[in-house]
């Protein structure tokens, strides 16, 4: 019988801590936030100029790298890839790692001055804790 | 000794009453607020992002004749990409384009709405010309003619499933192109959604 209810008793626990955590709350997300609207900012303002969206057309993944330099270099290790609809078009870093504290942020182009060619342009970003 | 197996399935309870007070003292609703409301703040942007390239899908294509293909395109284009994000897009879109000269007026819409619907187009012309696009199906694009007066200014209403009427008014001139287009956009993420209406006058240099 002793056996019986130290195994109920843990049972019992093991469920409520599992119920409870389920969904571990975080406090730290509001910093992933953060971070992602400073590369949005920064990926619209190089739009503002004109630059993003030709190099965007243009696969120019370094261009674009070497523009959000002095927005982000300071602050997070960062790549830049282009996706068409279905897939990147250019080459995905081998340094990009998908695990907790790597962020995406997408923004969309539709084309440059003419020239219709959507492209969906995607930083990733690491290297903060 | 006799009953240590009941002191122990009552520490037990014991210990499950502290795990509830200690979780209860969190405000758990109001941390889960907090984070959506965080996340919303990047997603208003993406979202203002996507609305304001659709319209900039147009203004690149105005040199072209195939500006209803693009915009068909680029809903595709982001209804493909958002998914990859667990966001969602219901996109529904009519367009008119006037000619320099003559009396046709192409009309082109686009259902992304995931579903079908059953769409009207509605010119008050004299007499009224209607369109009718039964069975329009998700991901489709429809287009057909009215018959226009150059020099004239006219309403299309665009009405679906019996519940739903928007009016788009627009105008035609000798010598002038015009394009006019009814955009209904609603975006989705897990924290947010935005959904907004509007219509937009572009004059094409093609």
């Amino acid at each position: 019988m002793f056996v019986l209810e130290v195994i109920l008793g843990i049972l019992m626990i093991l469920f409520i801590v599992v119920y409870l955590f389920r969904n571990p709350v975080s406090v730290s997300s509001s910093r992933f936030v953060d971070f992602k609207i400073q590369i949005y900012e920064a990926l619209a303002s190089l739009d503002k100029t004109g630059d993003l969206r030709k190099m965007a057309v243009d696969n120019n993944v370094n261009g674009i790298k070497t523009d959000l330099n002095p927005f982000l270099a300071d602050l997070l290790s960062y790549e830049v890839v282009i996706y068409n609809s279905t897939a990147n078009i250019t080459n995905y870093p081998s340094n990009i790692t998908v695990q907790n504290n790597t962020i995406a942020v997408s923004y969309f182009v539709s084309g440059d001055l003419g020239k219709y060619s959507p492209r969906d342009i995607r930083v990733f970003a690491w290297g903060f804790e | 000794m006799k009953n240590k197996g009941q002191i122990f399935l009552i520490l037990s309870v014991i210990i499950i009453v502290v795990f509830l007070l200690l979780r209860g003292s969190v405000n758990l609703p109001d941390i889960i607020q907090r984070q959506k409301d965080t996340g919303s703040r990047f997603e208003k942007r993406f979202f203002s992002n996507t609305i304001d390239e659709f319209q900039k899908a147009i203004e690149i294509s105005s040199k072209y004749d195939n500006v209803s293909t693009n915009i068909f395109d680029f809903a595709n284009f982001t209804r493909q990409r958002m998914s990859e994000r667990l966001n969602d897009l219901d996109f529904l879109f009519v367009a008119t384009l006037s000619q320099r000269t003559g009396t046709t007026l192409n009309v082109s819409a686009i259902n992304l709405m995931n579903k079908s619907i059953n769409l009207t187009l509605t010119l008050n012309s004299t007499p009224s010309q209607s369109l009718n696009m039964d069975n329009f199906l998700d991901r489709t694009m429809r287009e057909n003619t009215f018959t226009i007066a150059q020099g004239n200014d006219y309403t299309v209403t665009i009405s679906y499933n019996s519940t739903y009427n928007e009016n788009m008014t627009f105008i035609t001139r000798n010598g002038f192109k015009y394009y006019n287009a009814f955009f209904d956009i609603t975006l989705r993420s897990r924290d947010t959604s935005y959904k907004d209406k509007f219509q937009r006058t572009y004059r094409l240099i093609s």
